[in-house]
């Protein structure tokens, strides 16, 4: 067996064409102070009364109600009624409704804007608005009591030796990490691309600069089983699933997601049978298809428990190196660097903050960091594996659950239902979060 | 949908229509007591925590006809809150998601009942009669919230017992109805595949007004 072959690192991505935005200037910005949202103004009742309703009718009713002033819309024909102080809007309601002279009555309720990241190169970041992250982060933003296990190249998140920690990850918190090479716990990244992964799950987020993560408020657990040219093998990378399903943290484990951005055509009993261990602990497995186009998924996304993801492009059309097969689940953004369909003029690729392999390669730096573009199911992947950390964090436990959540509320693409080129379809997480109702 | 004032008119003309030799007889019914969704058993367990039912009242008016039928034409609320989850299948783990919900129904009826031994002191009774039945869903995501409802033809059955002389009165009832096709399109009762928000409950009457003796 080749071994570059036997698990090989899903780069779709030449690191000749990765794209690149200028190292940005930092402006320092503080989150907004978080303020609860109150479901109706208080003292405030919104009525229609019937369109034969007199207004001593209207004047009477609203007297009766205990309403002080009543203020008629412009056009809707309703009335805004103020109550005295005090006074049960609930109630106020209830009473009103059970008038014959009121169409119909209602707190006046709040809304609110959608939260809005600040991070700078937020609007470059297509794919997170391919999936509609504003209105996942007003459901779910992660808790740092969820962890996510980036079983990959390492992660930019220390000063150890030549390693930096790279500037955008703000508060993000990082487990103990593990390198399977040194045995050590200095997971650090030497290829670029698993800080990229890790970007795309946890980045610092409405930090006023950079670009975003999707579960930005969970933990990440770097897990170095790749070595600087992305190749690792069987027994390194079955060594680091068992590091993050034995992984404690004061007599629990964090790790409730295991992102695998690789792949391999050889099957593993080694790498098999360690996924079964985590996924018998209750973590929950996410892989990348793989890169080749071809209508088989790579191992080991294509084991039945674990969430097999493909790439889809900036028209949610299936992107022309994805694999697609029979055990394809579903499908997220991972880019195509030959395409600009939102015309911003950079590529589709995926954009998140890593460092310049190849100032890495050439100058053995590993501190060049930057925010690059970035294709592949490599990066498809870690968006299904944040997904997979807020459903957690919204309490769905089960690593059978979650995938099923994530399948079941996906956007149906191509042939109507299930299809091998898009699995359930592009991953909804909104919609997945929501959850299911009585009858809605 | 039945509104107020449509619910009004019906009450109306059940009056108007009524002998007014038999004005004694008209009589109005306030009730309370337990309903359980039995027709969505599981969906509602699921979204109540275990619980299938709860708190039920309303009330009727009602007039007699001859000795031993009884018309009556009501209304009952149910209102529960829950939350949102997920289950992937049928018989699977429920997971709560945190975000509330709110379910409410109002089923409006037209039944008629019979008394089967009429001058006892506790007289039985069973009816049968139909209606209308509201059903709304609320629940609210992430500051949004969103609503579902809609109305049914819906089917009631009921037996029961009523005891006690002059204008007050007790009885004890059960019911049950029917609203077929009101839920299974979506979440939960699409997921175990229940199609029916109607239930069994048993309540508590009091009974003023519309007695024989």
């Amino acid at each position: 067996m080749n071994p570059r072959r036997a698990v090989f690192l899903l780069l779709a991505v030449s690191l000749a064409t990765a794209a690149t935005l200028p190292a940005e200037v930092v402006r320092t910005a503080a989150r907004p102070a978080e303020r609860a949202v109150p479901a109706y103004r208080p003292g405030e009742v919104i009525v229609r009364f019937e369109s034969a309703a007199e207004l001593s009718t209207v004047e009477k009713a609203v007297r009766d109600v205990g309403g002080v002033q009543a203020r008629r819309s412009r056009r809707g024909g309703h009335w805004l009624v103020t109550l005295r102080s005090g006074a049960s809007v609930p109630e106020a309601v209830a009473r009103f409704s059970a008038m014959r002279e009121v169409s119909y009555a209602e707190p006046n309720g709040t809304l609110s804007a959608f939260f809005s990241p600040n991070d700078r190169l937020f609007q470059a970041q297509w794919h997170m608005r391919l999936i509609g992250v504003e209105r996942t982060w007003d459901i779910q933003r992660g808790d740092p009591s969820v962890a996510v296990a980036v079983v990959d190249s390492g992660v930019a998140y220390e000063d150890f030796g030549p390693f930096r920690k790279a500037p955008d990850w703000g508060g993000t918190v990082f487990l103990q990490g593990f390198n399977v090479a040194t045995g050590s716990s200095h997971a650090n990244d030497d290829n670029f691309h698993g800080t990229h992964v890790a970007s795309t799950i946890a980045e610092a987020t409405n930090n006023g600069t950079g670009v975003t993560g999707l579960a930005f408020d969970c933990s990440i657990l770097p897990v170095k089983v790749l070595d600087h040219d992305g190749i690792g093998s069987f027994f390194d990378v079955a060594e680091g699933i068992d590091y993050a399903t034995g992984f404690s943290q004061g007599g629990r484990n964090p790790v409730k997601v295991i992102n695998l951005s690789l792949g391999g055509d050889a099957s593993s009993e080694t790498v098999e049978r360690a996924i079964d261990r985590a996924v018998e602990a209750g973590i929950t497995v996410v892989a990348a298809a793989g890169n080749d186009g071809l209508g088989s998924l790579a191992f080991p996304a294509s084991l039945p428990n674990v969430i097999a993801v493909g790439a889809v492009d900036g028209r949610r059309q299936k992107a022309p190196y994805s694999n697609f097969g029979a055990g394809l689940s579903v499908v997220a953004p991972g880019g195509d660097l030959d395409r600009d369909d939102d015309g911003d003029g950079f590529p589709d690729g995926v954009l998140q903050q890593t460092f310049d392999p190849r100032t890495a390669a050439e100058q053995g730096r590993f501190d060049d960091f930057a925010y690059f573009f970035v294709d592949g199911t490599s990066q498809a992947t870690p968006h299904v594996a944040a997904l997979a950390a807020l459903l957690v964090r919204q309490g769905i436990t089960s690593p059978a659950a979650v995938k099923a959540a994530i399948e079941s509320t996906a956007d149906d693409l191509g042939s109507p239902g299930r299809d091998d080129t898009y699995g359930h379809g592009l991953i909804n997480p909104a919609r997945a979060l929501s959850g299911l109702g009585f009858n809605q | 949908m039945m509104g107020r004032a449509s619910l009004g008119g019906a009450v109306l003309a059940l009056l108007l229509a009524a002998p007014s030799a038999q004005a004694q007889r008209f009589g109005l019914e306030a009730e309370g007591g337990y309903f359980s969704m039995t027709g969505a058993k599981d969906s509602a367990k699921a979204v109540f925590d275990g619980s299938s039912g709860g708190f039920i009242f309303g009330g009727a008016v009602r007039v007699g006809l001859g000795r031993s039928f009884v018309l009556s034409l009501g209304a009952r609320r149910f209102s529960k809150e829950g939350q949102r989850v997920f289950v992937a299948e049928p018989g699977g783990e429920v997971f709560p998601l945190g975000h509330p919900l709110e379910l409410r129904t109002i089923p409006y009826a037209l039944v008629a009942s019979y008394r089967i031994l009429p001058d006892s002191r506790l007289v039985p009774y069973v009816g049968a009669g139909f209606g209308l039945t509201s059903f709304k869903e609320e629940s609210t995501v992430g500051g949004v919230t969103d609503s579902f409802s809609e109305t049914k033809f819906s089917i009631h059955a009921l037996a029961g017992v009523e005891t006690g002389k002059g204008q007050f009165r007790f009885g004890i009832e059960a019911r049950w109805f029917t609203v077929p096709d009101s839920a299974g399109v979506s979440g939960v009762s699409a997921v175990y595949d229940e199609k029916d928000v109607g239930g069994l409950s048993l309540s508590a009457k009091l009974i003023f007004g519309g007695g024989r003796r």
